[in-house]
Protein backbone atom coordinates (compact mmCIF):
# COMPACT_ATOMS: atom_id res chain seq x y z
CA UNK A 1 0.00 0.00 0.00
CA UNK A 2 1.25 3.61 -0.91
CA UNK A 3 0.29 6.41 0.54
CA UNK A 4 0.11 9.84 -1.05
CA UNK A 5 -1.11 13.17 -1.17
CA UNK A 6 -4.00 13.79 -3.74
CA UNK A 7 -6.55 16.21 -4.59
CA UNK A 8 -10.12 14.27 -4.49
CA UNK A 9 -10.11 15.15 -8.60
CA UNK A 10 -7.02 13.42 -9.20
CA UNK A 11 -8.11 10.75 -6.97
CA UNK A 12 -11.49 10.10 -9.12
CA UNK A 13 -8.77 10.03 -12.36
CA UNK A 14 -6.06 7.77 -10.64
CA UNK A 15 -9.00 5.23 -9.78
CA UNK A 16 -10.53 5.95 -13.47
CA UNK A 17 -6.82 4.46 -14.61
CA UNK A 18 -6.64 1.74 -12.03
CA UNK A 19 -9.79 0.34 -13.22
CA UNK A 20 -8.48 0.57 -17.14
CA UNK A 21 -9.69 3.82 -18.34
CA UNK A 22 -8.09 4.19 -21.84
CA UNK A 23 -9.85 6.98 -23.20
CA UNK A 24 -10.88 10.34 -22.17
CA UNK A 25 -12.56 12.81 -23.84
CA UNK A 26 -13.78 15.92 -21.87
CA UNK A 27 -14.19 20.16 -21.91
CA UNK A 28 -12.48 21.41 -18.90
CA UNK A 29 -14.55 23.40 -16.52
CA UNK A 30 -14.08 24.50 -12.50
CA UNK A 31 -14.40 22.52 -10.25
CA UNK A 32 -13.57 19.62 -12.13
CA UNK A 33 -10.63 20.67 -14.84
CA UNK A 34 -8.05 18.46 -12.75
CA UNK A 35 -9.51 15.36 -14.08
CA UNK A 36 -8.74 16.10 -17.35
CA UNK A 37 -5.63 17.41 -16.39
CA UNK A 38 -4.22 14.52 -14.88
CA UNK A 39 -5.99 12.23 -18.09
CA UNK A 40 -3.87 14.13 -20.45
CA UNK A 41 -0.90 13.87 -18.98
CA UNK A 42 -1.47 9.97 -18.13
CA UNK A 43 -4.26 8.46 -20.71
CA UNK A 44 -1.45 8.43 -23.66
CA UNK A 45 1.61 7.39 -21.63
CA UNK A 46 -0.91 4.45 -20.94
CA UNK A 47 -1.23 3.53 -24.67
CA UNK A 48 -5.06 4.95 -24.25
CA UNK A 49 -6.48 8.06 -26.26
CA UNK A 50 -7.05 11.72 -24.81
CA UNK A 51 -9.36 14.22 -26.34
CA UNK A 52 -10.61 17.77 -25.79
CA UNK A 53 -13.33 18.04 -27.29
CA UNK A 54 -15.69 21.19 -28.35
CA UNK A 55 -18.31 20.86 -25.92
CA UNK A 56 -19.86 18.25 -23.27
CA UNK A 57 -22.26 16.85 -25.67
CA UNK A 58 -19.25 16.12 -28.12
CA UNK A 59 -17.38 14.88 -24.90
CA UNK A 60 -19.89 12.67 -24.21
CA UNK A 61 -21.33 11.15 -27.81
CA UNK A 62 -16.81 10.21 -27.93
CA UNK A 63 -16.79 8.27 -24.75
CA UNK A 64 -20.20 6.38 -25.72
CA UNK A 65 -18.35 6.02 -29.28
CA UNK A 66 -14.86 4.66 -27.36
CA UNK A 67 -16.70 2.00 -24.94
CA UNK A 68 -18.95 0.32 -28.55
CA UNK A 69 -15.39 -0.29 -29.57
CA UNK A 70 -14.52 -1.82 -26.98
CA UNK A 71 -12.32 1.08 -24.68
CA UNK A 72 -13.05 1.55 -21.01
CA UNK A 73 -13.97 5.34 -21.37
CA UNK A 74 -14.92 8.36 -19.20
CA UNK A 75 -15.32 12.13 -18.94
CA UNK A 76 -15.58 14.56 -15.88
CA UNK A 77 -17.99 18.07 -15.84
CA UNK A 78 -19.51 19.98 -13.73
CA UNK A 79 -23.35 21.07 -13.48
CA UNK A 80 -23.10 23.47 -16.61
CA UNK A 81 -21.55 20.59 -18.41
CA UNK A 82 -23.77 17.92 -17.15
CA UNK A 83 -26.61 19.53 -18.19
CA UNK A 84 -25.03 19.44 -21.85
CA UNK A 85 -24.65 16.03 -21.53
CA UNK A 86 -27.78 14.66 -20.59
CA UNK A 87 -29.15 13.75 -24.10
CA UNK A 88 -25.86 11.27 -24.36
CA UNK A 89 -26.61 9.86 -20.77
CA UNK A 90 -29.78 9.39 -21.92
CA UNK A 91 -28.60 7.50 -25.04
CA UNK A 92 -25.80 5.82 -23.02
CA UNK A 93 -28.60 3.71 -20.53
CA UNK A 94 -30.73 3.09 -23.98
CA UNK A 95 -27.95 1.76 -25.81
CA UNK A 96 -26.52 0.09 -22.82
CA UNK A 97 -22.80 1.42 -23.37
CA UNK A 98 -20.49 1.37 -20.65
CA UNK A 99 -19.24 4.77 -19.50
CA UNK A 100 -18.36 6.94 -16.02
CA UNK A 101 -19.32 10.65 -15.79
CA UNK A 102 -17.54 12.77 -12.77
CA UNK A 103 -19.98 15.65 -12.38
CA UNK A 104 -18.60 18.03 -9.34
CA UNK A 105 -21.20 20.11 -8.12
CA UNK A 106 -21.22 23.80 -8.10
CA UNK A 107 -23.69 26.44 -7.48
CA UNK A 108 -25.84 26.14 -10.21
CA UNK A 109 -28.61 26.93 -11.90
CA UNK A 110 -26.96 28.04 -15.50
CA UNK A 111 -23.30 29.01 -14.56
CA UNK A 112 -24.03 30.17 -10.94
CA UNK A 113 -21.15 29.83 -9.10
CA UNK A 114 -18.12 28.86 -10.84
CA UNK A 115 -15.61 27.49 -7.83
CA UNK A 116 -18.01 27.19 -4.98
CA UNK A 117 -19.98 23.94 -3.63
CA UNK A 118 -23.51 22.26 -4.05
CA UNK A 119 -25.53 19.43 -3.96
CA UNK A 120 -28.13 20.49 -6.16
CA UNK A 121 -27.13 17.91 -9.05
CA UNK A 122 -28.61 15.08 -7.29
CA UNK A 123 -31.99 14.94 -8.95
CA UNK A 124 -30.68 16.09 -12.28
CA UNK A 125 -28.37 12.59 -12.07
CA UNK A 126 -31.06 10.83 -11.54
CA UNK A 127 -33.70 12.29 -14.06
CA UNK A 128 -31.85 15.21 -16.11
CA UNK A 129 -32.38 12.86 -18.98
CA UNK A 130 -36.04 12.26 -20.84
CA UNK A 131 -37.44 9.02 -20.47
CA UNK A 132 -37.67 6.26 -17.79
CA UNK A 133 -34.65 5.10 -17.00
CA UNK A 134 -32.93 3.21 -14.42
CA UNK A 135 -28.96 5.04 -13.34
CA UNK A 136 -26.39 4.37 -10.98
CA UNK A 137 -24.79 7.13 -9.00
CA UNK A 138 -22.18 6.66 -6.28
CA UNK A 139 -21.17 9.92 -3.70
CA UNK A 140 -17.67 9.70 -2.02
CA UNK A 141 -16.91 11.74 0.73
CA UNK A 142 -13.08 11.77 0.71
CA UNK A 143 -10.61 11.90 -1.40
CA UNK A 144 -9.94 8.37 -0.57
CA UNK A 145 -13.21 7.23 -1.64
CA UNK A 146 -13.14 9.72 -4.45
CA UNK A 147 -10.23 7.08 -5.85
CA UNK A 148 -12.21 3.64 -4.66
CA UNK A 149 -15.58 4.83 -6.04
CA UNK A 150 -14.67 5.89 -9.40
CA UNK A 151 -12.87 2.62 -10.09
CA UNK A 152 -15.91 1.18 -8.74
CA UNK A 153 -17.96 3.06 -10.96
CA UNK A 154 -16.14 1.47 -13.95
CA UNK A 155 -16.78 -1.90 -12.56
CA UNK A 156 -20.55 -1.18 -12.69
CA UNK A 157 -20.82 0.11 -15.87
CA UNK A 158 -18.86 -2.98 -16.87
CA UNK A 159 -20.61 -5.45 -15.06
CA UNK A 160 -24.35 -3.94 -16.02
CA UNK A 161 -23.61 -2.25 -18.94
CA UNK A 162 -24.54 1.12 -18.23
CA UNK A 163 -23.64 4.66 -17.49
CA UNK A 164 -22.30 4.99 -13.77
CA UNK A 165 -22.03 8.55 -12.30
CA UNK A 166 -19.92 9.63 -9.66
CA UNK A 167 -21.09 12.64 -7.97
CA UNK A 168 -19.10 14.74 -5.51
CA UNK A 169 -18.52 18.90 -5.23
CA UNK A 170 -16.26 21.53 -5.54
CA UNK A 171 -15.22 20.94 -1.14
CA UNK A 172 -14.35 16.66 -1.98
CA UNK A 173 -13.37 17.33 -5.27
CA UNK A 174 -10.42 20.02 -4.85
CA UNK A 175 -9.54 19.22 -1.32
CA UNK A 176 -6.17 17.17 -0.64
CA UNK A 177 -6.05 14.49 1.51
CA UNK A 178 -3.83 10.94 2.42
CA UNK A 179 -4.94 7.94 0.07
CA UNK A 180 -3.82 4.78 0.22
CA UNK A 181 -2.96 3.25 -2.93
CA UNK A 182 -3.34 -0.50 -3.72
CA UNK A 183 0.06 -1.08 -4.90
CA UNK A 184 -1.20 -4.70 -6.58
CA UNK A 185 -4.02 -4.60 -9.20
CA UNK A 186 -7.96 -3.61 -8.04
CA UNK A 187 -10.15 -6.38 -9.11
CA UNK A 188 -11.36 -5.44 -12.73
CA UNK A 189 -14.27 -6.26 -14.44
CA UNK A 190 -14.68 -6.34 -18.16
CA UNK A 191 -18.45 -6.22 -20.13
CA UNK A 192 -20.08 -9.57 -20.67
CA UNK A 193 -18.55 -11.24 -23.77
CA UNK A 194 -20.46 -13.10 -26.84
CA UNK A 195 -20.00 -17.23 -26.33
CA UNK A 196 -21.07 -17.90 -29.99
CA UNK A 197 -19.84 -17.34 -33.31
CA UNK A 198 -20.74 -13.61 -35.11
CA UNK A 199 -23.32 -15.34 -37.19
CA UNK A 200 -25.36 -16.73 -34.38
CA UNK A 201 -25.27 -13.65 -32.31
CA UNK A 202 -28.35 -11.59 -30.88
CA UNK A 203 -27.47 -8.34 -29.68
CA UNK A 204 -30.24 -7.36 -27.40
CA UNK A 205 -31.53 -11.18 -26.10
CA UNK A 206 -31.62 -11.32 -22.27
CA UNK A 207 -28.92 -14.17 -21.58
CA UNK A 208 -30.99 -14.69 -18.10
CA UNK A 209 -29.54 -11.46 -16.08
CA UNK A 210 -30.63 -8.85 -17.87
CA UNK A 211 -26.97 -8.33 -19.13
CA UNK A 212 -26.27 -9.23 -23.35
CA UNK A 213 -22.67 -9.70 -24.19
CA UNK A 214 -21.11 -6.96 -25.61
CA UNK A 215 -18.48 -7.32 -28.38
CA UNK A 216 -16.54 -4.37 -29.22
CA UNK A 217 -17.06 -2.68 -32.73
CA UNK A 218 -14.13 -4.74 -35.05
CA UNK A 219 -14.42 -7.93 -33.17
CA UNK A 220 -16.20 -9.20 -36.18
CA UNK A 221 -19.50 -9.49 -34.67
CA UNK A 222 -21.88 -6.59 -37.01
CA UNK A 223 -25.07 -5.04 -35.02
CA UNK A 224 -27.40 -1.76 -34.88
CA UNK A 225 -27.08 0.46 -32.15
CA UNK A 226 -29.35 3.04 -31.97
CA UNK A 227 -31.42 5.43 -29.36
CA UNK A 228 -34.85 4.31 -30.70
CA UNK A 229 -36.73 1.53 -28.41
CA UNK A 230 -34.96 -1.67 -30.56
CA UNK A 231 -35.82 -5.64 -31.07
CA UNK A 232 -33.14 -7.88 -29.72
CA UNK A 233 -31.33 -7.65 -33.05
CA UNK A 234 -31.01 -3.87 -32.83
CA UNK A 235 -33.26 -2.88 -35.01
CA UNK A 236 -36.22 0.26 -34.45
CA UNK A 237 -39.49 -1.07 -33.45
CA UNK A 238 -42.75 0.23 -32.27
CA UNK A 239 -44.38 -3.21 -30.92
CA UNK A 240 -45.47 -2.92 -27.65
CA UNK A 241 -44.06 -6.49 -26.38
CA UNK A 242 -40.69 -5.48 -27.40
CA UNK A 243 -41.08 -1.91 -26.17
CA UNK A 244 -42.17 -3.61 -23.09
CA UNK A 245 -39.48 -6.26 -22.98
CA UNK A 246 -36.89 -4.15 -23.35
CA UNK A 247 -37.55 -1.15 -21.07
CA UNK A 248 -38.88 -3.82 -17.85
CA UNK A 249 -34.90 -5.02 -18.83
CA UNK A 250 -33.19 -2.37 -18.83
CA UNK A 251 -34.66 -1.35 -15.19
CA UNK A 252 -34.48 -5.31 -13.98
CA UNK A 253 -30.84 -4.92 -14.56
CA UNK A 254 -30.59 -1.94 -12.03
CA UNK A 255 -33.05 -3.64 -9.95
CA UNK A 256 -30.83 -6.46 -9.03
CA UNK A 257 -27.87 -4.42 -9.05
CA UNK A 258 -29.30 -2.57 -6.05
CA UNK A 259 -29.36 -5.50 -4.08
CA UNK A 260 -25.68 -5.08 -3.95
CA UNK A 261 -25.52 -2.11 -3.98
CA UNK A 262 -26.31 -1.05 -0.48
CA UNK A 263 -22.91 1.20 0.45
CA UNK A 264 -22.94 3.41 3.60
CA UNK A 265 -20.71 3.73 6.88
CA UNK A 266 -22.66 4.12 10.08
CA UNK A 267 -21.67 5.83 13.36
CA UNK A 268 -23.21 4.83 16.95
CA UNK A 269 -25.97 3.03 14.96
CA UNK A 270 -29.52 3.24 16.87
CA UNK A 271 -29.36 6.46 18.25
CA UNK A 272 -32.29 8.41 19.01
CA UNK A 273 -31.64 11.10 16.21
CA UNK A 274 -29.93 9.36 13.17
CA UNK A 275 -28.39 11.96 10.69
CA UNK A 276 -28.04 10.88 6.92
CA UNK A 277 -26.02 12.65 4.95
CA UNK A 278 -23.35 12.43 2.03
CA UNK A 279 -20.62 14.19 -0.12
CA UNK A 280 -18.87 17.18 1.89
CA UNK A 281 -21.60 16.89 4.16
CA UNK A 282 -21.01 13.91 5.35
CA UNK A 283 -17.68 15.22 6.85
CA UNK A 284 -19.59 17.85 8.46
CA UNK A 285 -22.27 16.21 9.95
CA UNK A 286 -19.54 13.50 11.53
CA UNK A 287 -18.10 16.20 13.48
CA UNK A 288 -21.38 17.76 14.58
CA UNK A 289 -22.04 14.01 15.65
CA UNK A 290 -19.00 13.71 17.71
CA UNK A 291 -19.54 16.61 19.68
CA UNK A 292 -23.61 17.02 20.47
CA UNK A 293 -22.06 13.11 22.10
CA UNK A 294 -19.80 14.65 24.23
CA UNK A 295 -22.75 16.98 25.31
CA UNK A 296 -24.62 13.48 25.67
CA UNK A 297 -27.05 13.78 22.90
CA UNK A 298 -27.84 10.55 21.83
CA UNK A 299 -27.01 10.82 18.16
CA UNK A 300 -25.79 8.64 14.80
CA UNK A 301 -25.14 9.04 11.54
CA UNK A 302 -25.76 6.92 8.17
CA UNK A 303 -23.44 8.24 5.16
CA UNK A 304 -24.62 7.39 1.95
CA UNK A 305 -22.13 6.39 -0.79
CA UNK A 306 -24.63 5.55 -2.99
CA UNK A 307 -27.68 8.21 -4.01
CA UNK A 308 -29.21 5.99 -6.83
CA UNK A 309 -30.70 3.50 -6.95
CA UNK A 310 -31.87 4.80 -3.79
CA UNK A 311 -30.77 2.35 -0.72
CA UNK A 312 -34.40 1.76 0.14
CA UNK A 313 -33.59 -1.36 2.44
CA UNK A 314 -30.74 0.71 4.36
CA UNK A 315 -32.87 3.62 5.29
CA UNK A 316 -35.77 1.32 6.15
CA UNK A 317 -33.56 -0.32 8.63
CA UNK A 318 -32.45 3.01 10.32
CA UNK A 319 -35.54 4.42 10.46
CA UNK A 320 -36.83 1.30 11.94
CA UNK A 321 -34.80 2.33 14.70
CA UNK A 322 -34.44 5.72 15.42
CA UNK A 323 -37.05 8.55 16.51
CA UNK A 324 -36.14 10.66 13.88
CA UNK A 325 -34.08 11.59 10.98
CA UNK A 326 -32.11 14.65 10.22
CA UNK A 327 -31.08 15.36 6.52
CA UNK A 328 -29.13 17.92 5.74
CA UNK A 329 -27.93 18.88 2.27
CA UNK A 330 -26.89 21.73 0.59
CA UNK A 331 -29.57 21.89 -1.82
CA UNK A 332 -33.74 22.89 -1.07
CA UNK A 333 -34.03 19.13 0.11
CA UNK A 334 -33.57 16.34 -2.62
CA UNK A 335 -32.36 13.30 -0.96
CA UNK A 336 -34.59 14.29 2.18
CA UNK A 337 -37.34 13.67 0.03
CA UNK A 338 -36.52 10.44 -0.53
CA UNK A 339 -35.88 9.86 3.29
CA UNK A 340 -39.90 10.75 3.64
CA UNK A 341 -40.85 8.53 0.61
CA UNK A 342 -39.23 5.34 2.31
CA UNK A 343 -40.61 6.51 5.98
CA UNK A 344 -44.14 6.24 5.29
CA UNK A 345 -44.62 8.18 8.29
CA UNK A 346 -42.24 5.60 10.81
CA UNK A 347 -40.24 8.32 12.32
CA UNK A 348 -39.71 12.40 12.40
CA UNK A 349 -37.73 13.48 9.17
CA UNK A 350 -36.06 16.93 9.82
CA UNK A 351 -33.96 18.86 7.07
CA UNK A 352 -31.45 21.46 7.24
CA UNK A 353 -30.68 22.87 4.22
CA UNK A 354 -28.29 26.00 3.18
CA UNK A 355 -28.13 27.33 -0.18
CA UNK A 356 -25.48 30.28 0.15
CA UNK A 357 -22.13 28.29 -1.49
CA UNK A 358 -20.28 27.96 1.11
CA UNK A 359 -20.25 24.66 3.00
CA UNK A 360 -22.82 23.23 5.71
CA UNK A 361 -20.37 23.63 9.00
CA UNK A 362 -20.64 21.28 11.89
CA UNK A 363 -21.61 24.49 14.50
CA UNK A 364 -24.82 24.71 12.43
CA UNK A 365 -25.57 20.98 12.54
CA UNK A 366 -24.48 20.97 16.21
CA UNK A 367 -27.18 24.07 15.83
CA UNK A 368 -29.94 22.48 14.69
CA UNK A 369 -29.41 19.09 16.69
CA UNK A 370 -29.44 20.56 20.14
CA UNK A 371 -32.71 22.83 18.77
CA UNK A 372 -34.31 19.08 18.46
CA UNK A 373 -32.94 17.64 21.40
CA UNK A 374 -33.72 20.48 23.41
CA UNK B 1 4.00 35.19 19.84
CA UNK B 2 2.66 32.81 22.34
CA UNK B 3 4.02 29.27 22.07
CA UNK B 4 1.72 26.43 21.79
CA UNK B 5 3.91 23.45 22.62
CA UNK B 6 1.11 21.56 24.75
CA UNK B 7 -1.30 22.44 21.79
CA UNK B 8 -2.05 18.65 21.59
CA UNK B 9 -3.49 18.53 25.35
CA UNK B 10 -5.44 21.15 24.12
CA UNK B 11 -7.65 20.71 20.83
CA UNK B 12 -7.19 17.20 18.72
CA UNK B 13 -6.74 20.01 15.57
CA UNK B 14 -4.52 22.50 14.44
CA UNK B 15 -6.33 24.84 11.69
CA UNK B 16 -4.10 27.06 9.52
CA UNK B 17 -5.54 29.37 7.01
CA UNK B 18 -3.54 31.24 4.33
CA UNK B 19 -4.84 34.13 2.47
CA UNK B 20 -4.00 36.83 -0.05
CA UNK B 21 -4.56 37.13 -3.59
CA UNK B 22 -4.70 35.01 -6.44
CA UNK B 23 -1.55 34.41 -7.87
CA UNK B 24 0.54 35.20 -4.89
CA UNK B 25 1.08 31.14 -4.59
CA UNK B 26 -1.56 30.72 -1.56
CA UNK B 27 -2.80 27.05 -2.62
CA UNK B 28 0.54 25.90 -3.26
CA UNK B 29 2.14 27.10 -0.11
CA UNK B 30 -1.11 25.12 1.86
CA UNK B 31 -0.01 21.95 -0.35
CA UNK B 32 3.21 21.94 0.34
CA UNK B 33 2.68 22.64 4.28
CA UNK B 34 0.30 19.58 4.31
CA UNK B 35 2.35 17.33 2.85
CA UNK B 36 5.44 18.68 5.21
CA UNK B 37 2.49 17.60 7.88
CA UNK B 38 2.33 13.74 6.04
CA UNK B 39 6.18 13.70 6.25
CA UNK B 40 6.18 14.55 9.56
CA UNK B 41 3.38 11.22 10.08
CA UNK B 42 -0.06 13.51 10.81
CA UNK B 43 -3.14 13.27 9.38
CA UNK B 44 -4.15 16.35 7.30
CA UNK B 45 -6.64 18.18 5.12
CA UNK B 46 -6.04 20.39 2.66
CA UNK B 47 -8.43 22.93 0.95
CA UNK B 48 -8.77 26.00 -1.19
CA UNK B 49 -11.09 28.89 -2.26
CA UNK B 50 -10.95 31.49 -4.87
CA UNK B 51 -12.84 33.55 -6.91
CA UNK B 52 -13.26 32.55 -10.79
CA UNK B 53 -10.10 35.15 -11.50
CA UNK B 54 -7.02 33.27 -12.81
CA UNK B 55 -5.17 36.70 -11.31
CA UNK B 56 -6.60 39.11 -8.33
CA UNK B 57 -9.11 38.12 -6.29
CA UNK B 58 -9.60 36.53 -2.97
CA UNK B 59 -7.86 33.17 -2.67
CA UNK B 60 -7.98 31.24 0.73
CA UNK B 61 -6.61 27.65 1.38
CA UNK B 62 -6.61 25.86 4.54
CA UNK B 63 -4.95 22.98 6.12
CA UNK B 64 -6.33 21.14 8.98
CA UNK B 65 -3.54 19.12 11.17
CA UNK B 66 -4.29 16.45 13.91
CA UNK B 67 -3.07 13.14 15.36
CA UNK B 68 -5.99 11.66 14.66
CA UNK B 69 -8.67 11.27 12.06
CA UNK B 70 -9.59 14.37 10.46
CA UNK B 71 -13.60 14.18 10.05
CA UNK B 72 -13.96 17.61 9.16
CA UNK B 73 -11.57 18.60 6.54
CA UNK B 74 -12.06 22.19 6.69
CA UNK B 75 -11.42 25.03 9.35
CA UNK B 76 -13.81 26.07 11.55
CA UNK B 77 -11.76 27.94 14.00
CA UNK B 78 -8.23 29.03 12.98
CA UNK B 79 -5.17 28.88 15.32
CA UNK B 80 -2.99 30.21 12.56
CA UNK B 81 -4.21 32.73 10.09
CA UNK B 82 -1.13 33.92 7.41
CA UNK B 83 -2.56 37.07 5.16
CA UNK B 84 -0.43 38.50 2.72
CA UNK B 85 -2.68 41.56 1.74
CA UNK B 86 -4.75 43.56 3.61
CA UNK B 87 -8.06 43.00 2.12
CA UNK B 88 -7.45 38.66 3.20
CA UNK B 89 -6.51 40.22 6.76
CA UNK B 90 -9.52 42.10 6.87
CA UNK B 91 -12.15 39.50 5.82
CA UNK B 92 -10.41 36.56 7.71
CA UNK B 93 -9.56 38.24 11.32
CA UNK B 94 -12.89 36.93 12.29
CA UNK B 95 -12.45 33.42 11.87
CA UNK B 96 -9.31 33.33 14.55
CA UNK B 97 -10.00 31.62 17.60
CA UNK B 98 -9.36 33.36 21.25
CA UNK B 99 -5.37 33.09 21.95
CA UNK B 100 -5.16 32.45 17.85
CA UNK B 101 -2.58 34.20 16.28
CA UNK B 102 -1.60 36.13 12.87
CA UNK B 103 1.02 35.92 10.48
CA UNK B 104 0.85 39.36 7.96
CA UNK B 105 3.67 40.63 5.14
CA UNK B 106 5.07 43.73 7.05
CA UNK B 107 4.84 45.79 3.76
CA UNK B 108 1.19 44.23 2.41
CA UNK B 109 -0.52 44.54 5.66
CA UNK B 110 -0.42 47.34 7.68
CA UNK B 111 -3.27 47.09 9.87
CA UNK B 112 -4.19 44.14 11.87
CA UNK B 113 -6.59 44.78 15.38
CA UNK B 114 -5.20 41.53 16.56
CA UNK B 115 -3.48 41.07 19.77
CA UNK B 116 -1.00 38.00 18.72
CA UNK B 117 0.47 39.36 15.80
CA UNK B 118 3.93 38.48 13.79
CA UNK B 119 4.76 41.08 10.82
CA UNK B 120 7.64 40.04 8.70
CA UNK B 121 8.81 41.55 5.54
CA UNK B 122 8.23 38.60 3.31
CA UNK B 123 7.96 40.27 -0.33
CA UNK B 124 11.98 41.43 0.66
CA UNK B 125 12.75 38.45 1.81
CA UNK B 126 11.47 36.68 -1.18
CA UNK B 127 13.15 39.34 -3.45
CA UNK B 128 16.46 39.00 -1.78
CA UNK B 129 16.52 35.48 -2.63
CA UNK B 130 15.91 36.16 -5.86
CA UNK B 131 12.42 35.67 -6.70
CA UNK B 132 9.80 38.17 -5.99
CA UNK B 133 7.26 34.95 -6.25
CA UNK B 134 8.63 33.57 -3.25
CA UNK B 135 6.74 35.34 -0.48
CA UNK B 136 4.88 32.02 -0.12
CA UNK B 137 7.71 29.90 0.44
CA UNK B 138 8.70 33.15 2.63
CA UNK B 139 5.66 33.11 4.94
CA UNK B 140 6.16 29.21 5.32
CA UNK B 141 9.33 30.02 6.91
CA UNK B 142 7.42 32.12 10.01
CA UNK B 143 4.53 29.76 9.68
CA UNK B 144 6.85 26.94 10.36
CA UNK B 145 8.27 28.96 13.33
CA UNK B 146 5.68 29.56 15.27
CA UNK B 147 3.66 26.30 14.36
CA UNK B 148 4.72 23.99 16.94
CA UNK B 149 3.85 20.68 14.67
CA UNK B 150 5.73 21.03 11.88
CA UNK B 151 9.29 20.82 11.06
CA UNK B 152 11.62 22.79 8.68
CA UNK B 153 13.13 19.64 7.33
CA UNK B 154 10.02 17.94 6.25
CA UNK B 155 8.82 21.61 4.64
CA UNK B 156 11.94 21.54 2.97
CA UNK B 157 11.49 18.24 1.26
CA UNK B 158 8.04 19.10 0.61
CA UNK B 159 9.21 21.98 -1.51
CA UNK B 160 11.52 19.83 -3.26
CA UNK B 161 8.30 17.33 -3.96
CA UNK B 162 5.82 19.83 -5.31
CA UNK B 163 8.14 23.28 -6.97
CA UNK B 164 10.30 22.81 -9.96
CA UNK B 165 13.84 21.60 -9.63
CA UNK B 166 15.31 24.97 -10.86
CA UNK B 167 12.87 27.18 -8.45
CA UNK B 168 13.79 25.16 -5.22
CA UNK B 169 17.10 26.63 -4.20
CA UNK B 170 15.50 30.37 -4.23
CA UNK B 171 12.70 29.82 -2.69
CA UNK B 172 14.71 27.11 -0.04
CA UNK B 173 16.72 30.80 0.34
CA UNK B 174 13.86 32.80 1.16
CA UNK B 175 11.95 29.86 3.60
CA UNK B 176 15.25 29.72 5.71
CA UNK B 177 15.77 33.76 5.92
CA UNK B 178 12.22 33.86 7.07
CA UNK B 179 11.92 31.13 9.44
CA UNK B 180 15.46 32.88 11.30
CA UNK B 181 13.72 36.15 11.24
CA UNK B 182 10.78 34.63 12.86
CA UNK B 183 13.19 32.66 15.37
CA UNK B 184 15.01 35.53 16.64
CA UNK B 185 11.58 37.54 16.82
CA UNK B 186 10.14 34.81 19.45
CA UNK B 187 13.07 35.52 21.60
CA UNK B 188 12.80 38.87 22.11
CA UNK B 189 10.20 40.22 25.04
CA UNK B 190 6.86 40.44 23.73
CA UNK B 191 4.73 43.66 22.71
CA UNK B 192 1.66 43.94 21.32
CA UNK B 193 2.51 43.71 18.11
CA UNK B 194 5.99 43.10 16.48
CA UNK B 195 8.06 44.25 13.39
CA UNK B 196 11.03 42.75 12.32
CA UNK B 197 13.82 43.07 9.74
CA UNK B 198 12.62 46.08 8.87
Amino acid sequence: MKAVLLQGNEACAKGALAAGCRFYAGYPITPSSEIMEVMAREVPRLGGVFIQMEDESASLGAVIGASLAGVKSMTATSGPGFSVMQEHIGFACMTEVPCVIVDVMRGGPSTGLATQPSQADVMQARWGTHGDHPIIVLAPSSVQECFELTAKAFNLAERYRTPVIVITDAIVGQMREEVTLPEADMEIEVRPQPTVPPEEFVPYDDPGNCVPAMPAFGDGYRYHVTGLYHDVHGFPTTQSGEIDFLIRRLFSKICQASQHLQWFDSWYENSETMVIAYGCVARSALRAVREVREKGLDVGLTKLKVLWPFMDATISGVLDNCRRVLVPEMNFGQISREVERVNQGRCEILTLNKVDGTALTPPEIVRKLEEIHS
Amino acid sequence: MKSTTNFWQKSPRYELRIAGSGGQGIVLASIILAEAALLDGRCVAQSQNYGPEARGGNSVSEVVISDTEIDYPLAVELDLLVALTQEACDRNLSAIKEGGAVIVDSSLVTKVPWENVASLPFSRIAQKAGDARAINMAALGAVTSFCPIISPESVIRAMAKRLPATKVEINRQAFREALQIAQNLKTEPKTSQREAGA
